[in-house]
């Protein structure tokens, strides 16, 4: 519930805030004031004028010409809290930090159970009715959905590469020599076969840079895109038309 | 006139009462929160709280503290301290000048 209001925040608001704003919602016992406090906070969060940014777009590094994305072009311009880096350093102790390092120290923490030994972590009694379901997740292996489908699009690339290459092999131009009537035709029926291959599974892999630029969760890791005129540009320049 | 709070705009209860908070010390929200409720009487809901802690942080009168805590404790800046010794200066002037003035009715 407490999640769900902060979620009530914008984006970049939580992203500043969000953690010690949960902490601070831990420790307040939920009451229709405090709950009609935070709603209110997060309009007012939502209707503050934005501080100015100065985001520098983060160059895309593509190994194929991906221009790009649409989605990550237009987060570079969503003004945003202004970044001042959060310190790091020595730490402010609190009251409970005293306890914590003091009961550390007079020796309360050593030789307790299962010390050294890795977590057995299959039974988590706090689970309660999610106990299933991280069950589930842990069969199924934990790579998180946007890493699967990252690799997922490396593959495809590499399929489409050599998609490529094979299309150049074989439209190479033959011998030099005037081509006859029934060459042209055989080499623009085979080349236009190619193409239309090649630019359908340019437009499945750019379905998946779309989807991958949705999920992804840090901007500087956005693969961009490959649009259907740049596929087709590098096939017409791999693999050129007769003239 | 010393820059008070009024000359950098609007300035709500909330936000002056985070920094006489802060004057005290850096604390986090919760202590600020009880620290605000045991000066003034009323306890700042979070969204009112984080407002004010927000619009302050923004204009660089309070700065969050390095901590491994969970909690994020902050504490005024100079820029905060010398904003806030300007308004309760001024509050301090009007006030004075109200109880005279009831004072001699």
């Amino acid at each position: 519930m407490k999640k769900l209001l902060l979620h009530l925040y914008p984006r970049t608001w939580r992203r500043w805030y969000g953690d010690e704003f949960l902490a601070l919602m831990e420790d307040v016992p939920v009451s229709p004031r405090m709950i009609v406090d935070t709603v209110r906070g997060a309009l007012d969060a939502h209707l503050q004028p934005p501080a100015a940014a100065s985001e520098d777009a983060s160059s895309l590094t593509a190994e194929l010409p991906l221009a790009p994305s649409p989605v990550t072009a237009s987060l570079s311009e969503t003004p945003s809290l202004r970044r001042r880096p959060r310190p790091k350093g020595a730490a402010w102790e609190s009251a409970l930090d005293q306890i914590i390092r003091e009961a550390r120290e007079r020796g309360e923490f050593d030789n307790l159970e299962g010390a050294g030994k890795p977590l057995v972590l299959d039974e988590n009694p706090f689970a309660g009715e999610w106990g299933l379901a991280f069950h589930v997740v842990k069969q199924a292996g934990e790579t998180l959905p946007w890493i699967a489908l990252g690799q997922e699009i490396d593959g495809d690339k590499q399929r489409l590469q050599s998609l490529l290459d094979q299309a150049a092999n074989r439209l190479r131009s033959p011998r030099a020599g005037a081509w006859t009537d029934d060459d042209r035709q055989r080499f623009e029926a085979e080349r236009t076969r190619y193409r239309t291959q090649y630019l359908e599974e340019a437009a499945r892999l750019d379905k998946k840079l779309l989807e991958f630029s949705l999920q992804v969760p840090v901007r500087r890791l956005d693969r961009g895109r490959f649009p259907p005129h740049v596929a087709a540009r590098w096939f017409d320049e791999t693999c050129p038309p007769i003239t | 006139m010393s820059p008070g709070l009024s000359e950098l705009g609007r300035f709500s209860e909330p936000a002056l009462l985070v920094l006489i908070s802060l004057a005290s010390g850096p604390k986090h929200g919760y202590a600020m929160m009880e620290d605000i409720e045991a000066i003034s009487g009323t306890r700042p809901g979070p969204g009112t709280l984080y407002g004010a802690i927000s619009r302050l942080e923004r204009l660089d009168l309070i700065e969050p503290v390095p901590s491994d805590d969970r909690r994020r404790p902050y504490r005024l800046t100079d820029a905060g301290a010398a904003a806030l010794r300007g308004e309760l200066a001024n509050l301090q002037r009007l006030a004075a000048i109200g109880l005279k003035r009831m004072a001699s009715t």
